[in-house]
């Protein structure tokens, strides 16, 4: 497993409304809004977390397999890069 | 996960509605503006106070508004004047807006912010800055009644765009600008900034009419609506909406404003005093203050008048505007006009199409 982190692209802006994370991106006027598991992924995000460190902890908060919660962190983290939501941080 | 290219999406819309929560704050910082224009809602006497008279609220008054208004669940942030730019502390102001996840959008005439000033709010990647330009320099300056305030403007637009952010040039519809928007379209398109056409003018602040005589006519209004290339602020609605047109208004709802002075309102527009942050935490105001409560629990059906009007879907009512006629919950001349325009060219003009479910 590889130790790279990403961060939030710089130009967002989000906020949490009645439990609902909304996300905007004011370059394509878009708003974004993760779900569950999704949510979480961005938080850990937010966090500075490694993909290990993410699939640990999700592992512990949904009672999922190692090998599949990686699965599905990689694939929404490369959503979000495709989306430029996030961007890898330079060792 | 979801994805809405549209500045409020309806779940957001919704969610606030149900909560009470202000998803857009708009915050004017200050009233000061060393521009004189002939349309502004601002009386002469709050743009020329000294910033000793203004009683503004401090940086860190600001910058804990700002806290309380996060606390609230408000994402788009809007900051106005007045002249912002006379803000000294305006970069530290948005600074924090950023630090706490906020959209900043900035309202400016662009004649006071210098280039260090600009870049700066560059780096904070405000979201967009929309600055007010009312055609070619030489009828701009006749407007804002101030020399060289077309060239101040359209340079600190390029430095903007340089720095990265998106630019509006907005113009307000009016006698004196209907000739104007040909030339301030070619002027965005060649230098890639979007435009808006605003065609809401409302009585000063103090009462005073006298930007409703800069009014553009029904004729004037009618061509502007049948020009194709005219962005005038508009919602496109579907008939199904259409049919389920409201006279409801998100102002007091999902939508609040802040004076200098920290004063809170529905909105710029409807100018009723919710209560004071300087005095009193903005969330105790927004929930428990007598004149919110009244706001918050308004329904369609206290709009007596405008709820049984054939206009009503095509109308683009504004509660602001009716309160300044002396009935919030009456007709607002404007708003009967343009929906009477409205209806004719098949459209949907909005005073706040940005935000389009504002109004």
């Amino acid at each position: 497993m590889t130790a790279v982190r990403y961060r939030h692209a710089g130009r967002l802006a989000q906020r949490k409304i009645a439990g609902t994370l909304f996300i905007v991106d004011p370059r394509h006027a878009c708003l974004h809004q993760p779900h569950g598991s999704g949510e979480t992924i961005w938080e850990m995000v937010r966090s500075g977390n490694t993909i290990p460190e993410m699939v640990e902890a999700l592992c512990d908060d949904y009672d999922v397999e190692p090998a599949r919660a990686e699965k599905d962190i990689r694939r929404f983290l490369r959503e979000l890069r495709r989306k430029k939501l996030i961007e890898e941080i330079p060792r | 996960m979801r994805t809405a290219c549209h500045p409020v999406s309806d779940r957001l819309a919704s969610l606030c509605e149900t909560h009470l929560i202000p998803h857009t704050a708009l915050l004017e910082l200050t009233w000061r503006c060393a521009l004189n224009c002939l349309h502004c809602y601002i009386p002469a006497g709050h743009r020329r106070k000294s910033l000793r008279q203004a009683s503004e609220l401090t940086s860190a008054q600001w910058c804990d508004a700002l806290d309380q208004l996060a606390d609230l669940g408000t994402l788009y942030l809007i900051l106005s004047g007045g002249e912002i730019g006379l803000r000294q502390d305006l970069t530290d102001i948005v600074r924090h807006a950023r630090e706490r996840d906020f959209d900043v959008t900035l309202y400016t005439s662009g004649t006071s912010m210098d280039d260090r000033t600009i870049d700066a709010l560059g780096r904070l990647e405000v979201a967009r800055v929309e600055i007010s330009v009312y055609g070619r320099p030489k009828p701009h300056d006749a407007i804002t009644g101030n020399a060289g305030s077309f060239q101040k403007s359209f340079r600190t637009a390029k430095r903007f765009a340089a720095a990265g952010v998106q630019v509006v040039l907005k113009c307000t519809l009016m006698e004196r600008t209907f000739g104007e928007y040909p030339s301030l379209i070619e002027l965005a398109k060649e230098h890639g900034f979007s435009y808006q056409l605003d065609p809401i003018l409302v009585p000063r602040d103090d009462g005073d009419p006298t930007p409703l005589d800069y009014r553009l006519d029904d004729d004037g209004m009618s061509a502007v609506f049948k020009d194709v290339s005219a962005r005038v602020s508009t919602e496109i609605r579907s008939l199904e909406e259409l049919s389920g047109a409201s006279p409801e208004c998100a102002a007091g709802k999902t939508f609040l404003s802040i004076g200098p002075d920290g004063t809170v309102y529905p909105c710029i527009e409807w100018r009723t005093e919710l209560g004071n942050i300087s005095e009193r935490p903005l969330r105790d105001i927004w929930f428990h203050s007598e004149e919110a409560g009244r706001i918050h629990s308004l329904r369609a059906r206290d709009y007596v008048v405008c709820r049984s009007c054939e206009l009503l879907a095509w109308c683009p009512r504004c509660t602001g505007m009716a309160f300044r006629e002396g009935d919030v919950l009456g007709k607002a001349a404007e708003s009967c006009r343009l929906a009477a325009l409205n209806r004719r060219f098949h459209r949907l003009v909005t005073p706040h199409a940005k935000h389009a479910v504002l109004c």
